[in-house]
């Protein structure tokens, strides 16, 4: 380890260290911006390397949930595993967790010493980090609209991808080089076939039935899918599927999503829906959760993580929309961009009381809990949102 | 009286949630009891069928480069000739983005090479290159002076004279001096940034870069295109509380 490593290390702890006890943030992004900005090469210079392997995990939907199933099923099998589970999925957010990663003591000095990295990283950055550091397995979960103004068009996130990885796993040998795919995502396939040509890269595909799914308290398509890639990753090193099994029977949820919270004598559960396909497949779980004294709550944010535009709502097929919010007889509707939901939902046949249309989260919590009708919240809130929620709720919104 | 929508290319153009605007143009009209037709039209749609002469109202939405790609070989060889005739003999239509630049002449790239548009209305885009960063945010625009002096919006229960929504396209567009834009805009880029102007209006052709959709944030507008389509009739007012409620939001954002 270079001594500007050891000096960044010491850097990102000092600087975590002051932000976690001046509470002016998670800690978790901005030491990994400082030392990005003095050694904008960092990612570059090896000096961050695994016994077993580093994974790579990216797509528009399920990076933060499939990087803790991994994280966990090789935690289980006694594997020292470093990763981001804090969600800061930017190239500032993976130098930060490496740089905490490294340990210092007396006698061994400064030490970087694990089995696995596992990270998940933004659809965005992934080429870029690709060009820094690579990885022995790339995950890729899904390609989807999300965030127009910020991505663009799937099909450019694609393109982006398909460079990177072929100029950067060039330069690796030939037989540590896997990418495992969505094989009932079509532009991944159409990615995958392309990458399969090179001879320099193995494309391992998952599915999405629910085998492994129903071993779990998990629910959904979307994690019958996550789940898949996690146990292709693992049998890549030698997990069987019997192990496997064992370890994944008492996975547990990312937060925020999935999430039961109890606040004053009230359950809040928490999907996280951040674009059209999440919030699609939010629908289908939540149809679950009808009965009379749940009320469902809508909560669209237009903060940064969150995309400005919000006119991805109508991308939310209409019918599945008014069928299930039809099946709860009360709902709320809250965020900066509280108007645009309700209007959205008006335009479905869904008239919201305008007393439940509220832009001030507190206030709509509040209300639910004293609403003595409601028992049971579901909560469909797109990122910020659920950050804001899970802060109220809970005190904390990430860790 | 009967409300027939020809919806172009719904699967390949559908960008920023712009099938939404179909939406609710439907329920406006079915909630006031007119009977309504939606009617896609794709590249595999034969268009001969005569359902398609029934159409009153057009739209067409805004795509991605590669939507924009599948449906331009279909659109300029067999979609033309029906949009030049229902266009110019007054047929309302409503192009956002990417099909409101196919109306035009052409559409310049940055690499200088040029992909010919409809030819219907004599303007043009062009796309200036990375150079120039790209026309995205919120947009205020005063409705064209003609469009607020219209008997058939004038009898329409308007919230503001204003159209608001959201814009983000690399190319701009250039009128020429004969044509009148759809707004004047007050925030915003609009056509190209330096004539404050937004959008396309000629006789009852729509054209505009505001998504939102645009129907959703304006819905004075949704109803004039509406009361165009069926002749003016006097529209029975809604109950749009709400939606009034968001515009104004929007306004004063």
């Amino acid at each position: 380890m270079t001594i500007k490593i050891k000096l960044c290390a010491l850097l990102a702890k000092l600087t975590h260290y002051l932000l976690k006890i001046t509470r002016l943030g998670n800690g978790y992004t901005l030491p990994g911006k400082l030392c990005l900005y003095f050694y904008p090469s960092l990612l570059s210079t090896d000096s961050f390397s695994f016994s077993k392997g580093l994974i790579f995990i990216s797509g528009t939907n399920g990076k933060t949930t499939t990087t803790k199933l991994l994280t966990d099923v090789l935690r289980s099998h006694s594997y020292s595993v470093i990763t981001n589970m804090s969600g800061s999925n930017l190239e500032r957010g993976l130098v930060t967790s490496l740089l905490l990663g490294v340990r210092f003591s007396l006698t061994k000095g400064f030490t970087f010493k694990y089995d696995f990295g596992v990270f998940e990283l933004d659809e965005l950055v992934l080429g870029r980090v690709l060009a820094r550091m690579l990885p022995d397995v790339l995950c890729l979960l899904n390609i989807s609209r999300d965030q127009l103004d910020r991505y663009g068009e799937p099909d450019l996130i694609l393109t982006n991808w398909a460079s990177a990885i072929t100029t950067g796993f060039q330069t690796k040998p030939q037989n540590h080089q896997t990418v495992i795919y969505d094989q009932t995502d079509d532009l991944l396939v159409t990615l995958c076939n392309t990458l399969s040509l090179s001879d320099m890269v193995t494309c391992v595909p998952f599915d999405a039935t629910t085998t492994f799914l129903q071993l779990t308290k998990l629910k959904g398509t979307f994690n019958a899918k996550n789940i898949n890639c996690v146990q292709k990753v693992a049998a890549k090193y030698g997990i069987t599927k019997a192990q496997f099994e064992l370890s994944i029977k008492n996975v547990t949820h990312a937060y925020g999503r999935g999430e039961l919270i109890k606040y004053k004598g009230k359950s809040f559960l928490l999907h996280l829906a951040k674009n059209p396909a999440s919030f699609e497949h939010n629908l289908d779980l939540i149809k679950d959760d009808m009965a009379p004294e749940t009320a469902v709550v809508l909560i669209l944010n237009n903060n940064i993580p969150d995309g400005k535009d919000v006119s991805w709502i109508y991308d939310i097929p209409q019918v599945k929309l008014a069928y299930t919010l039809h099946g709860f007889q009360t709902i709320y509707v809250s965020g900066t961009r509280c108007l645009d939901m309700a209007v959205r939902l008006h335009y479905c046949g869904i008239d919201v009381p305008p007393e439940h249309i509220n832009p001030h989260l507190k206030s709509t919590l509040t209300a639910i809990v004293a609403n003595p009708l409601v028992k049971r919240a579901v909560v469909l809130p797109n990122y910020s949102a659920m950050l804001a929620c899970r802060k109220l709720l809970l005190g904390k919104s990430i860790l | 009286m009967k409300l027939t929508i020809g919806y172009f290319y719904p699967k390949d153009l559908n960008l920023y949630g712009d099938n939404g605007n179909v939406e609710i143009l439907e329920y406006r009209a079915r909630k006031r009891g007119i009977a309504t037709e939606v009617i896609e039209l794709a590249t595999s749609t034969d268009f001969l069928s005569s359902s398609s002469t029934n159409i009153n109202l057009v739209f067409m939405g805004g795509g991605p480069d590669s939507g924009q790609k599948a449906v331009y070989q279909d659109l300029i060889s067999n979609k033309k000739r029906f949009f030049q005739t229902y266009l110019n003999t007054g047929g309302v239509g409503l192009f956002i983005c990417g099909a409101y630049q196919l109306l035009g002449n052409y559409y310049k790239s940055a690499d200088g090479s040029i992909l010919e548009g409809l030819g219907i209305f004599d303007f043009y885009t062009e796309h200036f290159g990375n150079h120039k960063p790209r026309c995205i945010g919120n947009v205020k625009c005063n409705l064209a002076p003609q469009l607020v002096a219209d008997p058939c919006m004038k009898q329409l229960p308007r919230p503001s004279n204003y159209l608001v929504g959201f814009e983000n396209h690399g190319g701009r567009t250039y009128l020429s001096s004969g044509l009148s834009p759809l707004a004047l805009v007050a925030t915003g880029s609009g056509n190209n940034g330096d004539d404050k102007t937004e959008g396309l209006h000629v006789k009852n052709t729509f054209g505009t870069y505001l998504h939102g959709p645009i129907l959703a944030k304006n819905p004075h507008f949704a109803d004039f295109l509406l009361a165009k389509a069926l002749d003016c009739p006097l529209l029975p007012p809604l109950d749009d509380t709400l939606v009034n409620q968001a515009h104004h939001a929007w306004l004063n954002m």
